[in-house]
């Protein structure tokens, strides 16, 4: 079930909220676990199967590894004082069952269960906290399975650790601060989602579906793509947040307006920035970072971009994507980088905007060969002309949109609204009008709509 | 609410913020904050009421099985059984009919219309909105494989030489109104499509007479020749095309009443009656557009001594494997079924509908039998044709699965004429399968 759907929206989610706060407090936990689980059949019982599974194996495997760290024993020391413990190859296999489920689902033609992607790599989180002694895992599987399964994050993410949900599994924090930010943080995902992305999703549909190419149809395809993702992304990220904060639980945001970073690396402490801590704190810091010489240095790098753009996709184009992004990080830091420091701050966006967009090349062609040409086509390679008719017309319909989109994806909106409402009352009650429009018309599109799915939905 | 936990006091800012939890905030910060707080507490109450109340409201209002505004059934409550709720499907089903049944369904789709236009949108799902309340389905692409309908009727024509045959096909709107389009519109000219097909028809069986309806409908384009809100032309585009195919159907030019200085011998006045005024079509419920909307006329022939009777078979008198006796059998002395007027899709006034076969006799004795190859174009085109032939067969290959051969055969056929939209001929193979000819079929 998307969060932008119907009956996700006005049949479970007033259904969950009533259950959730009419129960009694010991009781609350238990009713979301109920609701996750419930939300996860949605998309199947074979599906749920396969999370349960992977609850129960990944319980165990903690319990396992935090029994084995109580009386460890040393299997093998290797060079530059890498030791292998016994707790140290639990953990290794545990996580390399993770891995494989993992490949099996993108590797084969087995259908993938939503959101394997995220609730594996929270597994292996949790696994590796377990090891390292953040935290002491219980006997009682419910809390496991509550972490994995709930159901604000399970689809898409954020992935958060266990340390951050352990204390509020327990008991939520129900305050009225969280529920009214998170009611509004819900609501700006789904105007995100439903106004700004499916739109531009339409707009991009366009673009793809002229007759014949054009440099600025080019331009135009790629930056509708690129804002699309952005409040597909962060929207339904945001309706995430909103929803754990309704139901108590507090959460690290997700994005942090990704598109005003100045420098590739500032673009992934903004983008998916659970994913990103996620490889730091599980693949670049154990390698070690940073603090090594320079080769393995890139190594490191380019490990961690390799396996990020593994973890987008199956396919070649995936990871390529994640080769240019390795690529010009490391560009950034050994090359160019203290150069363009120096340059002024809205040159280094642009140019690091126009690293990424060019990227999602990668994400909306279908394979390697397309994604090249089109990035040709930006340049005039095999385009009938700089523009034509068409091209303008598209240029011309969706004018007022890309400007509020290019206004949204910043901080200005939230500025405005700020300013509106110093005004208190009335300034107030004005934006409490703008917001029910949009959310009359949000619903209005949520009728009309067919299915328009978001579009991490397949990792 | 539950009063805030005291001693765990984490300030976490909304998603704008940073990713992570800050030690406290700054002054700034908490003022914003407080005065976020209003508009927080009245978001929160709006979600939240909207949420209640639209709940309840979906659970008490009762399902509708039909939607006349989409024409399509709506989806009922799914049931629960094992297997279904293993697939998943019972959910999809669930979401699909949650969906369907939300109140004030229409309202919404109309809304968003209304959004969408006020926001510069010009196209919707396989469709533009033009100009003057015009709005236009997007041309099919051709079939790959029309070279087998090409052949079939160059192979029905050689099995049937002594038959006269005409062919005419309509374009769709799009090609030929270009002028009410939306700027821009990147719209394919289906009157080449047409043009390409009527050439490859011509070369391989250059018996059978073309109609060039794309030059007569385009002569006409200022005219009321095609309905705003739905795919079909309007019985004046028709009838502008009937009068360009009385020659090589070969009948006197039929005239409108003030065209009687034109009369010759034989020549037939068409008198138009407008029977409705408020007609929204197939492109309005695909589009979610209300306001537009189409009158209906019908043009009677002036011809006071022929009279027909309209012989509707049974499915399984006609051949058809269409399920069941879907239709029954009809026998009626008009054309129109006027029950039509009170239902959503009023185009289905003229015949009442897409049957595989519908047998007209008239009381008419011109020794010529037509059979009709059709789609639902020719629907408002039959009956002009009723002053001139003895017997007039429709045959709609869509439905029609019986011996073509043999129903010339028993009709005794003299005149056969394909009648068709562009979009339909185009990129179905029906046509094809039933022109083929049938083996002897052992029953």
């Amino acid at each position: 079930m998307a969060f932008s759907n119907l009956s996700f929206v006005f049949f479970f989610l007033p259904l969950c909220l009533i259950l959730y706060y009419l129960a009694p407090k010991k009781i609350k936990p238990g009713v979301m676990l109920l609701a996750s689980l419930v939300f996860y059949a949605w998309t199947g019982l074979n599906n749920l199967l396969v999370l349960v599974l992977v609850i129960v194996f990944n319980w165990a495997a903690g319990l396992e590894i935090y029994y084995l760290k109580g009386r460890d024993r040393l299997l093998w020391e290797g060079p530059s004082s890498f030791r292998l413990t016994l707790s140290g190859l639990s953990l290794a296999v545990s996580v390399i069952l993770n891995v494989l489920v993992l490949a099996l689902y993108k590797y084969t033609s087995l259908a993938m269960p939503l959101g394997v992607s995220f609730f594996l790599f929270s597994a292996i989180s949790y696994l590796a906290d377990i090891f390292k002694g953040d935290f002491k895992p219980r006997t009682n599987p419910f809390y496991c399975a509550l972490y994995l399964s709930f159901f604000p994050k399970v689809t898409m993410g954020p992935i958060v650790r266990y340390q951050d949900m352990a204390d509020q599994m327990v008991q939520p924090q129900l305050t009225a601060d969280n529920l009214t930010e998170g009611a509004l943080l819900f609501m700006t995902g789904l105007f995100k989602k439903v106004l700004l992305a499916d739109t531009l999703s339409k707009s991009f549909a366009s673009c793809a579906a002229l007759s014949s190419t054009t440099v600025l149809s080019s331009w135009l395809g790629m930056i509708f793509y690129g804002l699309q993702l952005y409040f597909d992304f962060s929207g339904y990220s945001d309706m995430a947040i909103g929803l754990s904060r309704m139901f108590g639980f507090n959460s690290r945001s997700n994005f942090n307006y990704p598109y005003l970073a100045a420098g590739l690396s500032d673009f992934w402490r903004r983008w998916h920035i659970t994913l990103g801590a996620w490889f730091r704190d599980y693949v670049y810091i154990p390698l070690g970072g940073s603090r090594v010489s320079v080769p393995r240095h890139l190594f490191n790098l380019m490990a961690v971009w390799i396996l990020t753009g593994l973890w987008h996709g199956s396919t070649w184009n995936y990871l390529l994507w994640g080769l240019y992004n390795g690529l010009i990080i490391i560009l950034d830091k050994y090359v160019v980088g203290k150069a363009l420091s120096k340059a002024p701050r809205f040159v280094q966006i642009l140019l690091t905007d126009l690293v990424v967009f060019v990227g999602w090349i990668f994400f909306f062609s279908p394979n390697a060969a397309s994604a090249f040409t089109y990035m040709g086509q930006l340049f005039g390679a095999q385009t009938v002309s700089f523009s034509n008719a068409q091209a303008l017309l598209i240029l011309k319909e969706n004018l007022p949109l890309l400007v509020l989109s290019l206004l949204c994806a910043g901080p200005a909106m939230l500025k405005i609204r700020d300013l509106i409402c110093r005004r208190q009352k009335i300034g107030t009650a004005v934006i409490t009008v703008c917001y029910a429009v949009l959310f009359v018309i949000s619903i209005a599109f949520m009728v009309s709509s067919t299915y328009s799915t978001f579009l991490y939905f397949k990792f | 609410m539950p009063s805030r936990m005291p001693g765990k006091r984490k300030i976490y800012m909304s998603s704008t913020g940073p990713g992570l939890p800050q030690k406290g905030p700054s002054e700034k910060e908490r003022l914003r904050q407080e005065r976020e707080r209003g508009l927080r507490q009245n978001v929160t109450l709006l979600l939240l009421a909207s949420l209640l109340l639209i709940f309840v409201v979906n659970l008490i209002v009762p399902s509708r099985s039909y939607s006349e505004a989409e024409n399509r059934k709506l989806a009922g409550r799914p049931e629960v059984t094992a297997e279904s709720i293993k697939s998943g499907k019972f959910f999809s089903d669930y979401s699909s009919y949650f969906a369907d049944q939300f109140f004030l369904r229409d309202r919404w789709i109309n809304l968003t219309y209304n959004v969408r236009y006020l926001t510069g949108s010009r196209e919707f799902k396989d469709g533009y909105i033009g100009k003057n309340g015009y709005l236009f389905s997007k041309p099919a692409q051709p079939s790959k494989d029309l070279d087998a309908t090409v052949s079939a009727i160059s192979d029905f024509t050689a099995r049937h030489p002594g038959l006269t045959q005409t062919m005419i096909v309509a374009p769709d709107a799009a090609s030929v109104l270009t002028g009410k389009l939306p700027d821009g519109a990147d719209v394919r000219d289906q009157t080449k499509d047409i043009a390409d097909f009527e050439g490859n028809v011509s070369a391989a069986a250059p018996s059978i007479q073309m109609v060039d309806a794309s030059s007569i409908l385009k002569a006409n384009a200022d005219s009321y020749i095609y309905y705003k809100t739905d795919h079909h032309w309007t019985t004046l585009g028709a009838f502008l095309v009937f009068q360009g195919s009385a020659q090589p159907l070969g009948i006197p030019t039929p005239l409108t009443p003030d065209q009687a200085d034109q009369a010759q011998d034989g020549s037939i006045t068409y008198a138009p009656y407008t029977v409705s005024i408020d007609f929204r079509g197939t492109l309005s419920s695909r589009s979610g557009n209300s306001t537009s909307k189409d009158s209906i006329d019908i043009y009677r022939p002036q011809k006071a001594d022929s009279q027909y009777v309209v012989s509707i078979p049974s499915a399984a008198q006609a051949g058809s494997q269409a399920d069941g006796d879907r239709y029954g059998s009809k026998k009626t002395s008009t054309l129109y079924d006027t029950a039509a007027l009170s239902s959503r899709d009023q185009y289905t006034l003229f015949l009442g509908g897409n049957y595989p076969l519908v047998e007209i006799t008239t009381t008419n004795d011109t020794g010529r039998n037509l059979m009709i190859f059709k789609d639902s174009y020719a629907n408002s085109f039959v009956p002009f044709l009723t002053p001139y032939f003895d017997k007039i067969i429709l045959i709609d290959p869509r439905y029609y699965y019986d011996d073509v051969d043999r129903a010339i055969d028993r009709f005794g056929i003299t005149d056969v004429l394909y009648l068709y939209s562009g979009d339909t001929i185009l990129t179905d193979p029906s046509l094809g399968d039933t022109l083929a000819a049938k083996k002897e079929a052992d029953q």
